[in-house]
């Protein structure tokens, strides 16, 4: 059985999801009841969702995660891009419909794994920590 | 192989990666312009699928399907056409195939005009059998299982220490990651909650790491409406196949399968006491995942087979719709630290449904500040289980990875 991507259906600006990054992060701070300055880009703002997942304790099911997941993917892979430099590329996935967000590295690694950690944190861990998920590589793996 | 090609191809400073496929540079087909050829692949398929189409010729004739059968006829006689002008097979397979489909065409026509079936010494049912596929007719010669699209790296010659979950928990407070949690005063009272989340994330990134796997990004759904969650992300998927050899036409023939979607891999990081990786409620929140991992994996049916060993490095092949399980190629590989065990009913649930589990656990060593991190040798949990012993396991292990304390 094939899986489908997790953010089938759920990408609707497509391949100009980069050009709408700042419209998507202000869902995202409207979603959480975050103020604008609170999400500044820094590795703490990070926790901040982490805190809230604690303290308001929504219920995570599936459609609450469809309904904040690019948001989350947007926030950050953009404050990663912000602290670190890259840019963003976009993947067509096999499926031939969903355009994956692919964080490029200043040393041209490209990073999709942090969607599923992000995605995973959310479904799996009783306390979801998106600062955790946050897993960029700035180059590839290399082995002793 | 059961198909012999002699073909000449270039290799132009090729890679192949852990799944077996060209990463790097190219290989070319050697051709000469003036003669009209196929491809390798091409050919192969032709050949693949000629059995395939025997068989529907067979299936259209017995429903009487006159539209289907004289469709299937005509492109059977268009591949004898195409495979007559190839220059990619050795003349022996040529002659082997092209006269097989020239007594079948000559059967089905004799057939067809009501005459006797036997022609000459051509015995027509033995004809069409040489075209059907070989699962259909015998029992294989042989019938191993191998995992396809794995990878041991060379064991250095450092020394290695078990990792358990305390170990890795004390890693983790040394590199402070605990420290950082307790230094935001936002997550600092929550530190009870996040440092374990952390821990199992570090733990999670440098396993798959170590197996040298991206983190996959595709959700399985469950067939069953009854568990929680209704779909699943493993944390990597493998490719699993198997090798029947068999006897066609008193010709040894290998018949390669794979599932790209087969081995289902996933860490488990645990600080519980009891250090017990359960079948049902390691998180309340994602209860029956593991139920959930089977259920997916016994439904997988989305198969290749080739008879080309070139087929298999390239992930070249035909789908087919055929069982992982029933062909004994479903794989659960858990990874966990050293000392923690699965529970008992994990191992019975997935015998039962003739899933193989494997479990691995790591090691680390440190080098000044860095700390490695490598998955050791799995080894099959649930043989007393398993309803289908015959099989070849292969193993799980992977290289030294950093591991990133970053987060």
């Amino acid at each position: 059985m094939s899986g489908n991507h997790i953010l089938k259906n759920l990408n609707p600006y497509g391949i100009k999801f980069p050009n709408y990054i700042d419209e998507i992060i202000d869902d995202l701070t409207q979603k959480f009841q975050f103020n604008k300055t609170e999400l500044d880009m820094s590795t703490d703002s990070l926790s901040l969702f982490d805190v809230y997942f604690i303290e308001k304790k929504p219920i995570i099911d599936e459609k609450y995660i469809n309904d904040i997941i690019l948001g989350l993917v947007a926030y950050t892979g953009q404050s990663y891009i912000y602290r670190n430099g890259g840019h963003w590329k976009m993947k067509l996935n096999d499926d031939g419909k969903t355009w994956i967000p692919i964080v490029v590295s200043k040393y041209g690694y490209e990073n999709e794994d942090y969607i599923a950690y992000l995605y995973s944190t959310l479904i799996e861990d009783e306390y979801p920590s998106i600062y955790a998920a946050s897993i960029f590589q700035e180059k590839p793996n290399t082995y002793e | 192989m059961g198909v012999t090609q002699n073909v000449a191809v270039t290799f132009d400073n090729i890679a192949i990666n852990d799944c077996y496929e060209l990463a790097n540079g190219k290989i070319e087909l050697v051709v000469d312009p003036n003669k009209q050829l196929l491809d390798v692949d091409d050919a192969l398929g032709i050949i693949d699928d000629l059995k395939y189409k025997a068989q529907a010729l067979l299936d259209a004739k017995a429903i009487g399907d006159t539209t289907q059968y004289n469709a299937i006829l005509k492109d059977i006689e268009k591949d004898k056409v195409k495979l007559s002008s190839s220059n990619t097979i050795n003349d022996e397979t040529k002659d082997f195939v092209v006269n097989n489909i020239n007594d079948l065409l000559l059967c089905e026509r004799q057939t067809n005009s009501n005459t006797n079936k036997r022609i000459g010494a051509i015995n027509c049912d033995a004809v069409v059998k040489n075209f059907i596929p070989n699962e259909y007719l015998e029992e294989p010669i042989i019938d191993e299982s191998v995992q396809l699209g794995l990878k041991e790296y060379v064991a250095d010659s450092e020394h290695w220490e078990d990792l358990t979950p305390e170990k890795m928990r004390d890693l983790c407070l040394d590199a402070g990651v605990k420290a950082k949690v307790l230094q935001n005063p936002k997550t600092a009272p929550y530190v009870n909650e996040l440092f374990p989340v952390r821990i199992g994330v570090i733990f999670e990134n440098a396993v798959l790491k170590s197996l040298d796997r991206p983190k996959n990004g595709a959700s399985y759904p469950v067939q069953n409406p009854n568990l929680n969650p209704k779909s699943v992300i493993p944390d990597a998927i493998a490719e699993s196949g198997t090798i029947q050899e068999k006897m066609v036409s008193e010709k040894k023939t290998r018949v390669y399968y794979w599932w790209p979607n087969g081995v289902f891999i996933d860490a488990k990081f645990t600080l519980r006491a009891e250090k017990m990786i359960y079948f049902k409620g390691n998180n309340p929140k994602n209860e029956d995942q593991i139920e959930g991992f089977l259920n997916v994996l016994m439904k997988e049916n989305n198969a290749f087979y080739t008879t080309s060993w070139l087929g298999t490095l390239f992930g070249i092949g035909t789908p087919i719709k055929k069982s992982a399980t029933e062909a004994n190629a479903s794989y659960l590989v858990i990874v966990t630290p050293v000392g923690v065990n699965l529970e008992d009913k994990i191992l019975r649930e997935a015998g039962s449904r003739n899933i193989a589990v494997l479990q691995s656990d790591c090691q680390y060593f440190k080098k000044g500040k860095d700390v490695y991190l490598k998955v050791s040798t799995s080894t099959l949990k649930n043989d007393a289980y398993l309803r289908n012993k015959v099989r070849l396991i292969g193993t799980y292990a992977g290289g030294a990875s950093l591991i990133d304390f970053s987060k």
